[in-house]
């Protein structure tokens, strides 16, 4: 069994920071091609400011396929498309590709959501107004929008960091993998669930950090 | 009124579904209390065992058994079952691994004979075609799991690559001395390597692993020595109290006829397998 002190300093540092930046960039990333998804979707809805029947239906239909796919089932099923694009399927780099692919569904799905519960009055005046549809979307929806999306990328933050677990598979390191190899592969309960305890921290930070965002812009 | 209602009979089902599993468990511990034992209960630990398996299944079932096999992928879980009384005998690991897995979870788990076959565990590369071509900081996957983790640097020490520090049962990188050719280790899934051979100069993996995925499990730029691989056997593990039991000796016995080492060579290929102690 390893030396616990040297484990941490030389594995789980340098897995910690894997972790946070696969969940950064993934985050950033999946939540800027996961708003344009958004818009898209309510925007081409039956009752969206420009109806588009095929659209929305085309669409739909590749968020859910998409949505149906467990991370680590993907990230294999791609390694040609992720090898063309990214250059190599293996490491934290190209773990992003997956990540980013199966997150965007989520999060057009909570943006959408987020977008839709914006007053179907305010909406309407602005259209009184005589405002166009960009002005509406971006002026009124988003900015009504934007206090619960705050809270929607905290879910966002939260469910990546769990899909980068499983990133370790193919070469990405991660805390799930420390957590796993380094823990319940080689017997030893201080690790796993020090590594458990690490991911608990991380979680309430970013749920808090979303929480006061949210008090902060409402 | 109506709710409370609801709420007895969701209680009442709950609990009779908890009778009903402790009541069977009950079952199979009084059927593994008597001295002859029928049905034998063995999980492989993936599908290509699980065939080997089903191949002697009806020579051994001949000598009055019930052979039921299943699947169970998870070492730990497997030897679990053994533990517990969930299973009378599993096939899925080798000695080192069983070792350490009695060590840590204070198991009394045993080999009934011999291991069945040994696999050698090989360096496959979609990019160099000799050991000689491995140059300075070229990338090789390896496994990461521990124990075929430490196979691996152990190979790589055998082929003058690496140095690892002295006197350690199961190497990891942190055991690394001196990387010659600063040699970049990147750990993954030992059963993805031959997929992702393209974005690595070499992989270091198992022969099943390879034919699997469709290539030759013979086409290693070499394999690891025998002093190496004698330790890595997958044999046959049960409890300690059923190492003489006849039906082990029996099971043993069918898993290593000739039919038996025919299907593993012609699986693995000759140069990637040994049938017989080293």
């Amino acid at each position: 069994m390893n030396d616990p002190a040297l484990v941490i300093k030389s594995v789980m540092m340098p897995a910690l920071v894997e972790s946070l930046y696969m969940t950064f960039w993934g985050t950033v990333f999946s939540c800027i091609l996961g708003f344009g998804l958004a818009v898209i979707l309510v925007v081409t809805a039956e009752d969206g400011l420009s109806p588009h029947k095929w659209v929305y239906r085309l669409l739909n239909v590749l968020v859910n396929t998409l949505r149906s796919f467990p991370f680590i089932i993907l990230a294999v099923t791609i390694i040609p498309i992720t090898r063309a694009v990214m250059g190599t399927s293996i490491g934290t780099n190209a773990a992003l590709f997956p990540l980013v692919i199966v997150a965007c569904p989520f999060v057009a799905r909570v943006f959408e959501g987020n977008l839709k519960a914006v007053t179907p009055g305010m909406i309407e005046a602005a259209k009184a107004f005589g405002a166009s549809n960009m002005q509406i979307i971006f002026k009124i929806m988003l900015k009504e929008a934007i206090p619960v999306m705050c809270i929607s990328v905290t879910l966002v933050v939260i469910s990546i960091l769990g899909s980068s677990s499983m990133a370790g598979a193919l070469g990405a390191g991660g805390l799930g993998n420390v957590a796993l190899i380094y823990g319940y592969q080689s017997f030893n309960d201080l690790i796993m669930y020090g590594t458990v305890f690490i991911l608990v921290v991380l979680v309430q930070t970013i749920q808090s950090i979303g929480n006061l965002l949210y008090n902060k812009l409402k | 009124m109506k709710k409370k209602l609801i709420a007895l009979l969701c209680v009442t089902a709950v609990v009779m579904g908890m009778t009903a599993c402790g009541s069977d468990s009950k079952e199979n511990k009084e059927e593994a209390k008597g001295e002859e034992k029928k049905t034998i209960r063995l999980a492989a630990g993936d599908p290509m065992k699980e065939e080997l398996i089903n191949a002697i299944k009806g020579d051994f079932e001949k000598k009055g058994y019930k052979l039921e096999v299943s699947v169970i992928e998870d070492p730990i879980a497997s030897n679990n079952a053994i533990e517990e009384g969930s299973l009378e005998a599993n096939f899925i690991q080798h000695n080192a691994y069983m070792t350490s897995y009695n060590e840590e979870h204070k198991g009394d788990l045993v080999a009934v004979g011999d291991a069945i076959y040994y696999p050698c565990m090989g360096v496959y590369s979609n990019k160099v075609k000799d050991m000689k071509d491995l140059t300075e900081g070229m990338e090789i996957g390896i496994p990461r799991d521990p124990t075929n983790r430490s196979r691996a640097l152990r190979f790589l020490e055998a082929e003058g690559l690496l140095k690892l520090k002295e006197g350690v049962e199961e190497y990891s990188q942190l055991e690394i001395e001196e990387n010659k050719l600063n040699l970049k280790l990147t750990e993954v899934d030992s059963e993805s390597i031959p997929t992702i051979l393209d974005d690595l100069d070499a992989g270091i993996c198992y022969p099943i692993a390879m034919k699997e995925a469709g290539f030759d499990p013979e086409s290693a730029l070499a394999f690891d020595p025998p002093e190496i691989g004698k330790e890595y056997g997958i044999l046959i593990a049960v409890s300690e109290k059923n190492k003489d039991a006849q039906w082990a000796k029996d099971l043993q016995e069918a898993m290593s006829e000739e039919k038996a080492n025919e299907i593993i060579m012609e699986y693995f290929g000759e140069s990637a397998v040994h049938v017989s102690e080293y």
